[in-house]
């Protein structure tokens, strides 16, 4: 399933699940399932998290081979 | 994205003070019959005679008598389903409605696989009770599910914390 760097991205810019959560108006629940990759952000709650780290999606989000299966 | 058949958040609390003394009073009134049938909802009618078949009733109007208790409750349960299964969560967000619409399926579901079982093992005035209840259980089998998963969800990222 889609991966994607938000942890890294969170260390970074030192930022809890919970800032981050509140920043994208989304539950912290929410963020925590796209960071252990249970749960596939929709393409518009992806752009604002790449907006939040000011980064391109492409940057945080990308493609497994499992996701053209 | 906004979702337009949800309820606001603050119905969610209404729905239970609603869902909780409505639940506990139909299942006893289911469970014992009509003991419970609470007197100041009767109401006397004056029925018309339908037919010929009852002429032996010598009035020209026969009266009849109805309790409402089964339809109160029926209402006030229904309602208090529907405001606890669709009020919107505090953050209602994207995966918040994913959950919500498996819950659904699987409730859905759930309750098709007990009809299927009831028509099969159930015959006579049983199955009519079975199909009473089931006006009911797909709502109570996805409250259950979906606040089930939150909670779960909720334990999982407070252990996360820790």
């Amino acid at each position: 399933m889609m991966k994607n760097t938000i942890r890294i991205e969170r260390a970074i810019k030192n930022i809890t699940q919970a800032e981050l959560a509140d920043l994208v108006k989304v539950s912290r629940q929410t963020i925590n399932a796209i960071e252990s990759n249970k749960y596939i952000p929709s393409a518009v709650l992806a752009l604002k998290i790449a907006k939040v780290f000011e980064k391109k999606v492409e940057d945080i989000f990308s493609l497994e081979e499992k996701d053209w299966q | 994205m906004e979702t337009q058949f949800l309820f606001p958040y603050r119905y969610k609390r209404i729905g239970w003070f609603v869902l909780i003394p409505f639940f506990a009073l139909s299942l006893a009134y289911s469970i014992t019959g009509q003991v419970y049938d609470l007197p100041f909802l009767t109401f006397t009618f004056q029925e018309e005679q339908k037919s010929s078949l009852y002429q032996d009733d010598s009035f020209l109007f026969s009266l009849h008598q109805e309790n409402f208790t089964n339809e109160v409750l029926g209402i006030g349960l229904l309602i208090g389903l529907i405001l606890t299964a669709f009020s919107k969560e505090k953050i209602e967000d994207e995966r918040i409605k994913h959950l919500r619409l498996e819950s659904l399926l699987w409730a859905v579901y759930c309750n098709s696989l007990l009809i299927l079982v009831a028509i099969i093992f159930i015959y006579g005035g049983l199955f009519m009770t079975v199909m009473t209840y089931s006006m009911f259980t797909p709502l109570i089998f996805f409250i259950l599910r979906f606040n089930w998963l939150l909670w779960k969800e909720k334990k999982q990222s407070i252990q996360i914390l820790i």
